[in-house]
């Protein structure tokens, strides 16, 4: 299998080309060609698909797909080209699973199958800024109190002594560090301070912030994960390649990280589906990963809790997790906020879909976009972790049956979701609890899944 | 003291303005305004004037300059300004000494005087590219055999696997780490593993491959030494910034690194001694640092040795050895290269200004203006050793006789310098040995310059 470095010689050896023709005269007919050759249909009545050759088939459509079309680097203008038997190879060759964490909090990550009667692996919380150190801490705390949590997501700063973050100044540095060793002082609080931190480094916006604050002193560890994403589509630049050299480097756990996006070059839910399965292909060989990070989002409503992104979380869950062992999670975006209604059946139907699918872990479902300051709460990473226990072992029938349901209470509503609370509007920070009314509004959503048909099981 | 966010912070709210309106309208007036208020004078018959209040008043022109200029951060169009007595509270609370190395090779790298007899702290070898692996790991292990060695600077590599290394690229940290191992492994094989490292990272041109490249598990210790650049004329970006947020995070030595070029903004000698002296301050004040590198450089020439650099080094060093407790390493680049005579010349000369002027460390100086790849040998490493230690068995004033001989010997050709050798023309690859010509004419020079006076 070609080395990192192999790689790093084809973005400066590879075809030269400009981005816009990549984009145009590559990436976008190779979508559509493949999609075509390859019968790939999407059916809204159907969110959670139950079809195991249709998930084959889009497998084998992915392979074709990169194998047509490579990865573009940006910094050289070149693509780096793959070929079928090296992009087999590597799926041939991933070990089952990934070990994280430290001392009684290290688990290993293993991968799911469809319907699987295992629960997957909980990555709770978000990377949503925190506007202060006390909220980042109680958010922390909070996620590493949910016992089912088999690692986390720390929140990011974007201030300093009051000063803004400038992404790529030193106050990102100080920030990286500030934010990273808040996450490991709370989860030291809590009882769990082997709990692997998986989404390194949210802080950080460029390279030299992600290389700084991993320094071994900063409290940072190669069990921990370090997420790095992909440019959409099918991009990557110096920056990204740079984190990966140094964390391969120090041996520590890469995330590839995709979010492609519906309605942007990838297409409608056929293409995104496509790309969202070659993405994996590519953690496994271009960057190594430890693990996958993935989830679609809707380039017009900016969450994926639509129907078509809900369709292919679930398509791309049953292909990827039927013909490779990567540890994946997936990841959605709700248009709600904390504290609403809406977010919770979001937030349940993302969890059917990706549980049902096969996904190895899911991650609590990002409130609001993930887009408002202390926009989260430990209340959201709770209810995401009983309603991954309570899909698990559920029949895709049930699922798509139950998503519909869901999609007929909030579908209408996602162009105006409420924003919900931030974390200090409905929780009290000296104690770190929940307000009543927010408790009260857990405990009816929780009552009323239950009448349709979920079997919650704490 | 401020910290290094409070200057962050100076950087973010300090007063704005275009690029080049602080290199015409404040940095240069100043300049020459200082120079004339202070009545400071080049006198191209003294290379090394023994004047200790002249040198005085060289220290008190470049705090008044800084407090008056600043210094301008690219990244921000602002400049970070100082007053004179947080310039003056920075000299009274600086250290004075920086710990480097490990083990048996632990030192403290500290200060001396203008005429002080105690041999300067003795950094060897440069971070001049070597094409190869192999030229790179002899190197490296016949400046740690150098028994008076005290810290040694690495060679840069310019390739990964025959792929070019691009600044910023995965390529650049793949050959800065190569680059680390490779150092401390010739280390290793020469005896001495504890020796630090002081020019790092040579191969990095970027500020994300020197972060990256620090992280320990790729051999680099706090007790080695990271050198942070400042931009001509007294300026600095984020990238520079990044690096010192990173290193002062996790406690290892900062060397400010500096270079003022004489006809450039600075003008002639007497405004690049003042930016020179400067630069020690902003070394303190922004850096941080706990050791320094300079080297003042001709901008026509591109050297260090021409007659009006070699008064701004004697200069500069004598008002910052006097005055400010930074231990600072003065380097001087050669026009001439290795295997010839003008080189030894240069050198002595350099070495000579700096030695007796203070400097509390002297650097190989650097054959052919650093710029020729693999033109570096041990053999001018072993000279600088031997000529910087007989130096400061000297006094200024028998410098000044001696430097004036040899300025007669090479000034006329700083232009047009001998062809010189690379490493691999004149030493043998593999036992890492020079050769015979080589060693006949090192000799030879060697005992010319004893009969100038020198005690070598």
């Amino acid at each position: 299998m070609p080395s990192f470095l192999d790689f790093m010689e084809r973005a400066t050896t590879g075809p030269i080309l400009s981005e816009g023709d990549f984009n145009l005269k590559i990436l976008i007919p190779n979508v559509s060609k493949v999609v075509k050759e390859f019968d790939i249909r999407y059916d809204p009545q159907e969110p959670v698909p139950a079809d195991d050759a249709f998930a084959d088939r889009l497998f084998e459509a992915a392979v074709e797909f990169l194998v047509r079309t490579g990865v573009y680097c940006d910094a050289t203008n070149r693509v780096i080209q793959l070929d079928r038997a090296e992009i087999l190879e590597a799926v041939e060759n991933l070990p089952e699973g990934g070990v994280f964490g430290e001392d009684r909090d290290r688990r290993l990550f293993r991968p799911r199958r469809t319907e699987d009667e295992n629960p997957p692996w909980c990555h709770v919380g978000t990377g949503i800024v925190a506007s202060s150190e006390e909220i980042a801490m109680a958010q922390v705390e909070g996620y590493g109190s949910v016992p089912q949590a088999c690692s986390i997501s720390i929140p990011a700063f974007n201030r300093v002594r009051g000063m803004p973050v400038i992404g790529g100044s030193p106050l990102e540095i100080y920030a990286t560090v500030a934010a990273v060793q808040a996450g490991r002082k709370a989860l030291w609080k809590c009882g769990r301070p082997g709990l692997p931190i998986l989404n390194l480094i949210s802080s950080a916006t460029t390279a030299v912030g992600t290389i700084a604050g991993s320094f071994p002193a900063f409290g940072l560890r190669p069990s921990d994960g370090w997420l790095i994403d992909f440019l959409a589509e099918m991009k990557v630049n110096f920056e990204t390649l740079n984190r990966l050299t140094f964390i391969l480097g120090t041996g520590g756990n890469v995330g590839s990280t995709a979010l492609p996006i519906l309605g942007g070059y990838a297409g409608g839910a056929e293409g995104t589906a496509l790309l969202m399965t070659a993405y994996y292909l590519l953690g496994i060989l271009l960057f190594k990963g430890a693990y996958h990070l993935t989830g679609p989002i809707h380039f017009r409503y900016g969450c994926s809790t639509t129907r078509d992104c809900l369709w292919v979380f679930s398509v791309v869950g049953r292909a990827t997790s039927r013909n490779t062992c990567y540890p994946d999670i997936g990841l959605g975006y709700a248009a709600a906020g904390p504290c609403t209604r809406m977010y919770f059946y979001e937030a349940a139907a993302v969890n059917l879909c990706c549980v049902v699918s096969g996904y190895g872990g899911v991650q609590t479902v990002h409130p609001a976009k993930a887009v408002i300051d202390d926009g989260v709460t430990p209340m959201e990473a709770l209810f995401n972790v009983e309603m991954a226990y309570a899909a698990t072992g559920m029949k895709a029938e049930q699922a798509n049956t139950l998503v519909n349901r869901l999609l007929e209470r909030y579908e209408e509503r996602i162009e105006e979701a409420p924003r919900g609370k931030r974390y200090q509007e409905c929780y009290d920070l000296e104690t770190g609890k929940p307000s009543e009314e927010y408790t009260r509004l857990h405990d009816e959503v929780k009552e009323e899944l239950t009448q349709m048909g979920v079997a919650f099981r704490f | 003291m401020l910290n290094f966010l409070d200057i962050y912070e100076r950087a973010l709210k300090g007063p704005i303005m275009s690029e080049q309106d602080f290199d015409l309208k404040v940095f240069i007036p100043r300049l020459r305004e200082v120079v004339k208020a202070y009545g400071i004078k080049y006198d191209k018959e003294t290379p090394v004037p023994s004047d200790d209040d002249a040198a005085d008043n060289l220290f008190h022109a470049a705090v008044d300059f800084l407090s008056q200029v600043g210094v301008y951060c690219q990244d921000t169009n602002r400049i970070i300004q100082f007053t004179r007595d947080e310039i003056l509270e920075a000299v009274k609370e600086a250290p004075g000494q920086c710990f480097a190395g490990e083990g048996k090779d632990a030192d403290v790298f500290d200060m001396r005087k203008p005429d002080d007899h105690k041999a300067p702290w003795l950094h060897v070898g440069s971070g001049i590219v070597a094409s190869s692996e192999e030229a790179m790991t002899n190197l490296v292990e016949a400046y740690g055999t150098i028994a008076q060695a005290n810290s040694i600077s690495i060679s840069a590599l310019d390739n990964i696997r025959g792929i070019p290394v691009m600044a910023g690229s995965p390529a650049e940290l793949y050959a800065a780490i190569r680059g680390i191992r490779i150092g401390r492994e010739a280390l290793r094989r020469a005896g001495r593993p504890g020796l630090p490292i002081m020019n790092l990272i040579s191969t990095a041109a970027s500020a994300v491959t020197t972060i990256a490249a620090s992280a320990p598990q790729f051999g680099l210790r706090p007790t080695d030494g990271w050198l942070v650049g400042t931009i001509a004329e007294m300026k600095i970006d984020f990238g520079s910034m990044n690096k010192i947020a990173y290193l002062l995070s996790w406690g290892a030595n900062v060397g400010a690194e500096t270079s003022p070029i004489l006809g450039g903004y600075c003008g002639g000698p007497a405004g690049t001694a003042i930016a020179s002296t400067a630069y020690i301050l902003v070394g303190l004040l922004i850096h941080k640092g706990n050791y320094q590198l300079t080297f003042p450089v001709h901008f026509k020439y591109g050297c260090s040795t021409s007659r009006d650099v070699l008064w701004t080094v004697s200069a500069s060093c004598q008002a910052t050895s006097r005055n400010i407790p930074m231990p600072v390493i003065w380097l001087g680049y050669m026009a001439a290269g290795p295997n010839t005579r003008m080189y030894f010349y240069e050198a002595a000369a350099h070495l000579l200004c700096a030695t007796t002027s203070g400097a509390p460390s002297v650097q190989t100086p650097h054959p052919a203006k650093a710029v020729m790849i693999d033109g570096i040998t041990p053999m001018e490493a072993r000279f600088g050793v031997e000529m910087a230690t007989a130096a400061s068995r000297l006094n200024r004033e028998k410098a000044n006789d001696i430097v004036i001989q040899l300025l007669e010997k090479y000034e006329s050709q700083i232009e047009t310098p001998p062809p010189a050798s690379r490493y691999q023309d004149c030493y043998d690859v593999v036992t890492g040995k020079p050769g015979e010509d080589y060693v006949r004419l090192y000799d030879e020079v060697k005992e010319e310059l004893i009969r100038m006076g020198i005690p070598l």
